[in-house]
């Protein structure tokens, strides 16, 4: 099975300062591919390679065989969920869904309501419906944020600390979500720090340091490490 | 001292006529601002040739570095020299529009460029053109950023009409002189012509407050 996406050497830099050196990777289907490492490894600047939000100054990014140049290139295929959520605060719940699916989409009005509805319900916020984002939780919040990403129907998800500014109670509420994605056997990428979360559901982790890939395979094998800084950042963070 | 608006009484469809002057000049203006703030802060905020960019700046640089007093006698008394002449009102509105609308452009482009980069970056991965960006999601956000600042700039316009009384408009101010010129009552007639002022300015800031409040129903 051809990889679903394809990262071919790339390597960015701000000015002199190295953010990625020389990456290279394959993600398969069905893959839940944890990104982990201390700050400023370059995690989050290489999921953005990846959905083109960043470009990359050397080597390329496929996915599904297309290279990757821009946002627009990717947009609709690879779902993209931040850590600050970005919803539209302008627009209710509900319309932070169905207004890109009538824009993008070109969906009817009442289609893409219909559309937006079930995918609220998913996220259990059809309650919520009408509020405007500011009245939400910062749980509700990147759950719908979830369920916008969804709306274009995705091939991969990519997720950008997704509970990092949230309380833990409600970084509770986004794992079940993301359970929930998981079940469905969708190709996930999540740059995270919370070591439950990447025990729970990546089937691959990939170690980040200094811009490269310090290691790549399952969280046993990540566990059971005998490398020093391995170790000395996994006490750090999963004591 | 004693106070007596009474004399006033005939001369209250003059003053009546003189308001509606103003309140046509300061609304006209206004649109017109608003229209010339929103092409040129829209213009500003884009990519734009260096010398468009240059060129629009030039404009916005003159219109705020200079009085309204000498733009207003430009416009009416300067442009003829090149074959252009103008009725007073015209020229009045023509420079209070271009003088307000330099101001107002950098409060658009100000308004503009607070947007959260975030709001960019969620849009442009959901697949949002560059224009769709721009007008379903900067655009409407922008508004409400610069909202409050536009409408004050609103009532220092309806204000400022009173310098248009040297193109020898009969607004509010020119004509207040000329009572005061007849009735030699100073004092009864500017507090009335500076109620009358009150009374429009006050009802703009009303209304945008009432917008603020009821109109736009999210919070950022």
């Amino acid at each position: 099975m051809d990889p679903l996406i394809r990262v071919d050497h790339i390597s960015k830099s701000y000015g002199s300062h190295v953010i990625l050196k020389d990456i290279s990777l394959e993600i398969r289907q069905r893959e839940i591919l944890a990104v982990i490492g201390p700050s400023g490894a370059g995690k989050s600047t290489f999921i953005r390679c990846i959905n083109g939000l960043e470009q990359v100054d050397s080597g390329s990014v496929s996915v599904h065989g297309q290279t990757v140049t821009s946002s627009a290139s990717v947009a609709g295929r690879v779902g993209m969920v931040f850590q600050q959520f970005n919803l539209f605060p302008h627009y209710t719940a509900i319309d932070n869904i169905a207004a890109p699916l009538q824009t993008i989409k070109k969906m009817s009005r009442s289609r893409a309501r219909e559309r937006a509805a079930e995918l609220l319900a998913s996220v259990k916020l059809s309650d919520k419906a009408l509020q405007y984002p500011a009245t939400l939780s910062g749980g509700q919040q990147q759950r719908l944020a979830i369920a916008r990403a969804l709306s274009m129907s995705p091939d991969i998800m990519l997720f950008d600390e997704p509970t990092s500014s949230l309380d833990p109670e409600l970084a509770h509420e986004v794992f079940d979500t993301i359970q929930t994605l998981a079940e469905r056997h969708m190709t996930l990428v999540l740059v995270t720090h919370q070591m439950n979360m990447v025990k729970h559901f990546a089937t691959r982790v990939l170690f980040l340091e200094n811009g490269g890939i310090f290691f790549d395979g399952t969280f046993e094998d990540l566990t059971g490490a005998a490398d020093p800084r391995i170790r000395q950042f996994l006490k750090k963070i999963y004591p | 001292m004693s106070l007596d608006f009474s004399f006033l009484i005939p001369y209250i469809p003059q003053l009546a006529a003189a308001a509606r002057v103003t309140l046509f000049i300061g609304v006209s203006s206004f649109v017109l601002a608003l229209a010339v703030s929103v092409l040129v802060g829209v213009l500003r905020s884009g990519r734009l040739p260096w010398i468009a960019d240059f060129l629009l700046g030039v404009y916005v640089e003159i219109f705020r570095n200079t009085p309204l007093l000498i733009q207003l006698f430009f416009i009416y008394y300067g442009l003829p020299t090149f074959g252009i002449v103008l009725t007073p009102v015209t020229a009045a509105v023509i420079g209070l529009s271009l003088n307000s609308g330099a101001y107002m452009s950098e409060v658009v482009r100000a308004a503009i460029s607070s947007v959260n980069k975030g709001q960019y970056e969620a849009a442009f991965c959901l697949g949002y053109s560059r224009y769709q960006v721009f007008l379903h999601i900067v655009l409407p956000q922008a508004f409400r950023i610069a909202l409050p600042t536009l409408m004050n700039y609103f009532t220092t316009m309806i204000k400022e009409t009173s310098l248009v009384s040297v193109l020898s408009i009969a607004e509010l101010t020119r004509v207040g002189s000329q009572i005061y010129a007849r009735t030699l009552s100073p004092f009864e007639i500017y507090i009335t012509i500076g109620a009358v002022y009150f009374v429009m300015t006050y009802s703009v800031a009303l209304v945008s407050r009432w917008i603020e409040k009821k109109g736009i129903k999210w919070t950022p």
